[in-house]
């Protein structure tokens, strides 16, 4: 993938997500793993781990891990994946900046107008099964083994890693439970995966 | 005189805006709308650059129009409080941050790809974030799903990325015509029943 592919995919991105970074993660997940072949779903996952415990929105973070990677590509070193880290930040941000200042403008036309309301009504729904997707895709390359879909697969093979069902089942008991701090919650996790595959 | 003094409030409101978006960003850890609190404080209570209703607008849009809502954030205050450059410098404000720490973390990663046991720690993360985007989905899902029509809307998206693959901007741009055409039917009805109901009183 070339920086200019790059940014145009990110422009559409961008201007494809509703309801903010998490709505981004199914939308770079098939564009970049499914369609692009740009990176392993793992990478992606990992890159968004990332994204969550480093400061700043988790969708610009995630633009710019992947427009680090991009660079680094393309033009090589840390200063290539510097360029590619801006270029895929200014590509997510292009719609921001062009639409919302432009209702910005129109703020009272835009405001409780019905056909905004009907198309979000059936935005919003469908975004919420897309992140719910986002979690299986997640969930495959780390408490499954393989693909969902080895499942209805013949011949496939399927399992479970039970050091990432434990996790799983650990951070929603404890989040359900005690809502801690998502940074002190990815950490632990880390090193309790350290420790489990040591097992 | 007049002039004088303008000028320069004028110029301070710009590298205010740079700096409170900057700060925000850097300290503000998940985005989105974590950060409204933080603007809520510094733009309201503290200077009084905009109203609390303001702020209600605010919300409001930046959940209707697409990007990352820090971006739109930033956009529409520097704009209500700046214009146009206003915008352009808040938006910048709340970019910088993210943009300088991932290029550093993100060269020091490339050097662990690959390894055994990052591979392992890695594994674990992502177990924990996949639970952590449920619990988002749990918390979303909650306004939501209040009626049967994004119920279905919603389980039929998962199940299509899920089970058949298809491509996720193309099925939110489905969704839209979706939801235009529900409200379409849901009008016609209603006019139908008030019609039928003026029909009734006559007889």
């Amino acid at each position: 993938m070339t920086l200019l592919q790059m940014y145009l995919l990110f422009v559409k991105i961008g201007a494809f997500t509703f309801g903010g970074g998490y709505a981004m993660i199914p939308l770079f997940q098939t564009e970049l793993v499914n369609n692009y072949h740009f990176m392993t779903n793992a990478q992606f996952a990992n890159f968004v781990a990332l994204a969550q415990v480093t400061p700043g929105p988790v969708g610009l973070n995630a633009a710019t891990y992947v427009g680090y990677q991009c660079g680094v590509q393309n033009i090589g070193g840390m200063l290539g994946g510097a360029i590619g880290g801006v270029v895929g930040t200014l590509g997510v941000m292009t719609p921001s900046l062009i639409i919302v200042t432009l209702i910005a403008y129109f703020i009272q036309v835009f405001k409780d107008n019905p056909i905004v309301k009907a198309v979000l009504s059936g935005i919003r729904p469908a975004t919420l099964g897309l992140i719910a997707a986002a979690v299986i895709f997640f969930a495959e390359t780390s408490v499954f083994t393989a693909p969902l879909r080895n499942l209805w697969t013949k011949g496939a093979s399927f399992g479970i890693c039970w050091q990432g069902v434990l996790i799983f089942a650990l951070v929603l008991f404890v989040e359900l439970k005690w809502k801690l701090n998502l940074i002190y919650v990815l950490i632990a996790s880390a090193i309790l995966s350290y420790f489990l595959f040591l097992i | 005189m007049e002039k004088m003094e303008k000028k320069p409030t004028e110029e301070n409101r710009l590298w205010t805006l740079f700096k409170v978006f900057f700060k925000i960003s850097a300290v503000s850890v998940g985005g989105g709308l974590t950060m409204l609190p933080l603007m809520d404080r510094e733009f309201v209570e503290k200077r009084n650059w905009m109203s609390e209703s303001d702020m209600v607008d605010v919300v409001a849009i930046v959940q209707s129009v697409p990007g990352i809502i820090a971006v739109n954030m930033a956009i529409l205050i520097g704009q209500r409080t700046a214009g146009l450059a206003g915008a352009i410098v808040a938006s910048v404000g709340v970019v910088i941050p993210p943009v300088v720490v991932i290029v550093v973390i993100a060269a020091l990663l490339f050097q662990l790809s690959g390894n055994a046991t990052a591979d392992h720690i890695f594994t674990g993360v992502r177990a924990a974030v996949s639970a952590l985007i449920l619990l988002s989905v749990i918390k979303m899902s909650k306004s939501i799903l209040k009626s049967p029509v994004p119920i279905v809307i919603a389980i039929l998206g998962f199940l299509l990325l899920v089970v058949f693959d298809v491509d996720a901007v193309g099925l939110i741009v489905a969704s839209a015509f979706a939801g235009l055409l529900i409200a379409g039917i849901s009008r016609l009805r209603k006019k139908q029943l008030e019609l039928r109901g003026g029909e009734g009183e006559k007889k």
